[in-house]
C-alpha cells in the first residue's frame, strides 16, 4: 500500500543523504586538506607556485560539489583524483615540510583519520531513499517496549553493582605484571558474574510461574558448595 | 520475599564474598588457596541461582 509520505521533520541525516556522494565527501576532504597538504604548502621558504597548486585542491573539491547533481560520476573522479594528486604533488614539491620532523604525532593522526573518513564518505556516501522503498515504510511514533521495569528492582541490582565495583578494587600495584593482568582479568569476569547473579534475582519476580514445577536439583550443588568451602577454610585456618 | 528467595540472595552475597577473597589470594599468589575459593564462590553463585530457579 503506498501512501503519500506525510510532511516530516527533515533530519541531518535526511538532508545529508539528498547531497550527492562528492558533496558529502568535500568536508572531511577539505579538513584533510587544511591538516597535512596547507600546514605542508605554507610553510616557511615554500614558494608561491607551491601555494597556488595546493590551492588547487579546495578548488577542485568545489567544482565536484557544483557539478555534483548534474554528473555526479565526474564529479566523484574530479574529487577524489583531483585532491589526491594535488595533495601529492604539493607533498613532492616540499618534501621536508611533510617530513617526520615538522609532523608531530597529534596532527599526523588527525590528518590520518581526516583522509580515512574523506575516503570512506567517496566510497560509501549515505543514499535517499527510492520511491520504491518509501512506500514500503511506515512512519509512527516510538515503539513502546513490551515490559517496563520496577522500582523494586533497584536495591538488587544496585547491591549487585556496588559488589561488582568493589571487585575491581582488587589487586592492584601488584608485580609481576602478567600476574596483575591475570588478576584484573579474573576481577573483570568475577564482577560479571556477581551482576548477573543479582540480576537474576531481580527478574525472576517479572517472569511467569513455571507450568512444570521441576525438582531443582538442589541438593547436589548445596553438597558440592559446602565440601569445596570446607576445604578453602580448612586451608585458609591452616597453621 | 519468599524463603527461596532470600536463600538465593544469601548464597549470591557468600558467592560474591568467595569470590573476592579469592581474587585477594590469587593478587598474593596463592594458587591453590585462590582456585579453592574461587571455586566456592561458583558454586554458590549457582546455588543461588537454582533457588531463584525454585521460587518461580
Amino acid at each position: 500500500m503506498s501512501e503519500s509520505a506525510p510532511e516530516r521533520d527533515r533530519s541531518l541525516i535526511s538532508r545529508v543523504s539528498e547531497l550527492g556522494a562528492s558533496a558529502q565527501a568535500s568536508i572531511p576532504g577539505l579538513y584533510a586538506w587544511g591538516v597535512t597538504v596547507a600546514s605542508c604548502a605554507w610553510a616557511r621558504g615554500v614558494p608561491w607556485q607551491t601555494k597556488v597548486l595546493a590551492m588547487m585542491g579546495p578548488l577542485v573539491l568545489l567544482a565536484s560539489v557544483l557539478i555534483d547533481k548534474e554528473r555526479p560520476n565526474v564529479a566523484r573522479q574530479l574529487s577524489v583524483w583531483g585532491l589526491v594528486v594535488t595533495s601529492l604533488i604539493v607533498w613532492a614539491l616540499v618534501p621536508t615540510a611533510a617530513g617526520p620532523s615538522r609532523f608531530d604525532t597529534t596532527r599526523g593522526v588527525l590528518g590520518m583519520l581526516g583522509w580515512a573518513v574523506f575516503a570512506f564518505a567517496s566510497a560509501a556516501p549515505a543514499f535517499q531513499r527510492t520511491e520504491g522503498e518509501e512506500s514500503r515504510v511506515v512512519e509512527r511514533g516510538r515503539l513502546e517496549p513490551r515490559q517496563r521495569g520496577s522500582r523494586k528492582d533497584l536495591p538488587y541490582l544496585s547491591v549487585g553493582i556496588a559488589l561488582t565495583v568493589a571487585l575491581q578494587c582488587i589487586g592492584w600495584g601488584i608485580e609481576p605484571r602478567e600476574r596483575a593482568l591475570f588478576v584484573r582479568l579474573y576481577t573483570i569476569v568475577a564482577g560479571m558474574a556477581v551482576l548477573g547473579s543479582f540480576a537474576s534475582v531481580a527478574l525472576v519476580k517479572h517472569l511467569p510461574p513455571a507450568r512444570k514445577k521441576r525438582r531443582a536439583r538442589l541438593a547436589g550443588w548445596l553438597l558440592a558448595f559446602f565440601v569445596v568451602a570446607g576445604l578453602a577454610l580448612g586451608f585458609e585456618l591452616a597453621p | 520475599m519468599g524463603p527461596t528467595e532470600t536463600l538465593g540472595i544469601v548464597f549470591a552475597l557468600a558467592g560474591s564474598a568467595a569470590l573476592a577473597w579469592g581474587g585477594h589470594a590469587l593478587a598474593q599468589a596463592a594458587d591453590v588457596r585462590a582456585f579453592l575459593w574461587i571455586c566456592a564462590g561458583a558454586l554458590a553463585l549457582r546455588v543461588s541461582s537454582r533457588f531463584v530457579e525454585e521460587g518461580r
